[in-house]
């Protein structure tokens, strides 16, 4: 049921949200002639919302009938743009209600509520927030937990989190989270397939934040808000109906608040999830700061899980330097995508050079005569099979790292 | 070598440090020379200079903010000559580290949706998720008047695009235009166009949502717009956008025929599913396979390079005004 924290209108303390969910009423409610009392709601308390309350109060016989209105050209707030200001009343109000104020615990709020249709009857509102919305249902948030809860391919301490999330929206302002068709952990094809679209990452295989289970892009899908028209919106995970595809900055500044009561609860509340430092990427929540770079704790899995010796490369592209399994010198092998694909950098030469330094450093124990008499590997003594061997490798130690995701840490 | 030697008298020191600091002056100068980069005394890193119109001693140019802290701001200056007379920070993302050339591509956000100019260069800074790569173009808004436009594309693992006209208005900056990506996977691009025989230039802004589960069709939208000079206000084409061209991947009858034959193809993942409605020369109420092109020589590059691999699609190229229902 819909309520307030403090007074509306003539008088009132007129916070957003109090101020928004009435004006919100005033849009679903319509007087005798079929017309709303506003038509739109912006959280702003001015001239037309109070005339509009004065005339809701008037219709319901709160306070006597006010003579007509003299002419104004005042400011203008939500709903009726040439709505006159509240003139005042020709007799003092009746059962303690003041004219253009709704007090809460008041009759004019009570009656208000009880003209509400009753499926816009469970409208609310998040506390400094501009947005009415409708209350999920349990069956749904169960399901969106569920679905999180039942998923193994999310670290379990951080499902754990999430999970506690989706709870904690629904209990605390029974939204109803859920995380995004994609928005879970992705596989290192996955990724590669991504990449490879050319707009949306620049992260390859192993080198995003959903690699390794612990990120989510979780929003409000199927969240129903109150339009300005009095209709209900349903909104998808990333609130476009409310920014009209993101291009609405009343709507934008409305979804902002939105996302950061979602962060109250998971960022600074018992979760202690973490948001994308990315502006225009609030969805997305992990585990861990997003300050720390991938590349590093990519690197870190690999030299743990794998049988190479791995460092990363920080230039742009991401590239990465590995040992090709002789455990000396380290050689540019290419990007995460032509590992996972195959195609690293892999040459005859830089095998041949790889031999080599085995020969040198076994030689440095007996002398730098010794490292002098190495006889250096030839290029043409390396086969194409070796190359091939070693390609599939590297990328086999790719796969070990993604089989072994669950290793994967932040590193700084 | 200069800063290890020990100073053995004031003297001495003097002698062989002016020369020290000259020889480094004049190294950091050549630096700064081969990477296009002109640093000033303080600390600014100025990445582009352009005239802003007739007045020749007017121009902007676009740096990054000298700062102590870790993240700078970019910052668009006027300057007469060498006087700075007004700034303006962007302040969407921030500066971080070093400054580097990079390269454009299909994901910064400039040029037209099929090609990236090659030619335009990109100024890097920050490492992954801090990285932000930001160009500046020139758009002549009237014969007279140049505005500056700042393509930004920030993060790593995912990515969003930023654009800011920003235009001189006597000794003024003013931000004329925006257009900034929102939460989802987004892509937004600007292209600049010659629009009238007097050599002024309009912009077209391409934005677009990839939905990414199937029950939905992809969201694509683009605006033309120019410069008034009545108003002094970047405005929408009051004809709508011209037509664009569409390399079709074939015409299906439900959404699901549409994202099947775009998962299906090795060549069609990059393209749109869009309601054919937006299309005046389509066939009502059916979902297209698209990609889209300001230049029709653009669109038939694309069909020739799709046609090996997408056999089986009906695919060719038809200019049409696209304009998507809300």
């Amino acid at each position: 049921m819909p309520d307030i924290t403090d007074g509306v209108g003539d008088g009132g303390t007129n916070k957003v949200h109090d101020v928004a969910i009435v004006q919100a009423m005033l849009t679903v409610v319509k007087n005798a002639k079929g017309n709303p009392y506003l038509t739109d709601y912006d959280g702003k308390s001015g001239p037309s919302t109070i005339h509009a309350i004065t005339a809701f109060q008037t219709d319901q016989g709160l306070i006597p009938k006010p003579p007509p209105p003299a002419p104004h050209h005042g400011a203008h707030h939500a709903g009726h743009p040439a709505a006159p200001p509240p003139p005042p009343p020709a007799a003092p109000a009746a059962a303690g209600e003041k004219p253009g104020l709704v007090a809460k615990g008041s009759t004019t709020l009570a009656k208000m509520v009880g003209a509400l249709p009753a499926d816009f009857a469970p409208m609310r509102i998040i506390e400094n927030t501009r947005t009415v919305y409708f209350p999920g249902t349990d069956a749904d948030e169960n399901a969106s937990s569920n679905a999180i809860n039942t998923t193994g391919d999310l670290e379990p301490a951080f499902r754990s989190k999430v999970v506690q999330l989706v709870d904690l929206m629904f209990s605390t302002h029974k939204i109803v989270l859920s995380v995004t068709a994609t928005g879970g952990h992705r596989t290192f094809q996955q990724q590669s397939d991504t990449i490879k679209k050319g707009t949306s990452t620049k992260a390859g295989p192993g080198e995003s934040n959903h690699n390794f289970g612990r990120a989510v892009d979780i929003g409000f899908n199927g969240f129903q808000w109150l339009k300005g028209d009095g209709a209900k919106a349903t909104d998808d995970w990333w609130l476009n109906k409310l920014t009209k595809d993101g291009k609405d900055k009343v709507g934008i500044a409305r979804a902002a608040e939105l996302w950061k009561a979602r962060d109250v609860i998971a960022v600074n509340g018992t979760p202690g999830l973490f948001n994308s430092i990315l502006s225009g990427d609030d969805i997305h929540l992990q585990s861990f700061d997003d300050n720390l770079p991938n590349d590093r704790a990519l690197v870190d899995l690999l030299n743990r899980v794998g049988s190479l010796k791995w460092e990363a490369e920080h230039k742009k592209p991401r590239r990465y330097n590995c040992d090709l399994g002789f455990g000396g010198k380290m050689f540019n092998v290419g990007t995460s995508v032509e590992i996972w694909d195959l195609k690293p950098t892999v040459t005859k030469k830089m095998i041949a050079e790889a031999k080599t330094d085995v020969l040198i450093r076994a030689a440095a124990d007996k002398g730098a005569a010794a490292v002098k008499a190495v006889v250096h590997v030839k290029e043409s003594t390396i086969t194409d099979a070796e190359v091939v061997a070693l390609r599939k490798a590297l990328k086999d130690d790719f796969i070990a790292a993604e089989t072994n995701w669950l290793n994967w840490r932040s590193v700084p | 070598m200069c800063g290890d030697r020990p100073l053995v008298s004031r003297f001495l020191a003097g002698f062989i440090l002016l020369p020290c600091i000259a020889f480094a002056a004049i190294n950091t100068w050549l630096a700064a020379q081969r990477d296009g980069i002109s640093h000033s005394v303080s600390h600014r890193t100025v990445l582009s200079t352009f005239r802003v119109g007739r007045e020749p001693n007017l121009t902007y140019d676009l740096s990054i903010a000298p700062c102590s802290a870790a993240e700078c701001s970019f910052q668009v200056r006027l300057l007469a000559g060498t006087e700075v007379v007004t700034t303006l920070d962007l302040d969407w993302a921030k500066a971080r580290g070093p400054v580097t050339k990079d390269t454009v591509d299909e994901s910064s956000g400039v040029g037209d949706p099929l090609q990236a100019p090659t030619q335009i260069v990109a100024w890097s800074t920050g490492e992954e998720k801090t990285n932000v790569s930001t160009v500046a173009r020139l758009v002549r808004l009237t014969p007279g008047l140049n505005g500056l436009l700042v393509d930004q594309r920030a993060g790593y693992d995912v990515l969003k695009r930023r654009h800011d006209l920003v235009v001189a208005l006597g000794r003024k900056l003013v931000h004329a235009w925006t257009d900034a990506e929102g939460n989802g996977p987004t892509w937004s691009t600007v292209v600049i166009e010659d629009s009238n025989s007097d050599g002024s230039q309009r912009i077209i802004a391409f934005d677009g949502f990839r939905y990414p589960s199937n029950d939905q069709p992809d969201r694509l939208h683009y605006t033309g717009y120019h410069w008034n000079p009545k108003t002094n206000l970047i405005e929408s084409l009051p004809d709508g956008p011209p037509p664009l061209y569409a390399v079709l991947g074939g015409t299906y009858k439900t959404l699901s025929e549409a994202r099947a034959a775009q998962a299906q193809s090795s060549c069609l993942g990059t393209f749109w599913v869009l309601k054919s409605d937006g299309f005046f020369k389509l066939a009502q109420g059916m979902f297209v396979l698209t990609d889209v092109s300001t230049e029709r020589p653009l669109a038939m590059k694309k069909l020739s390079e799709i046609k090996s691999c997408a056999l089986q699609y009906s695919i060719s190229v038809v200019e049409s005004v696209y304009h998507p229902s809300e």
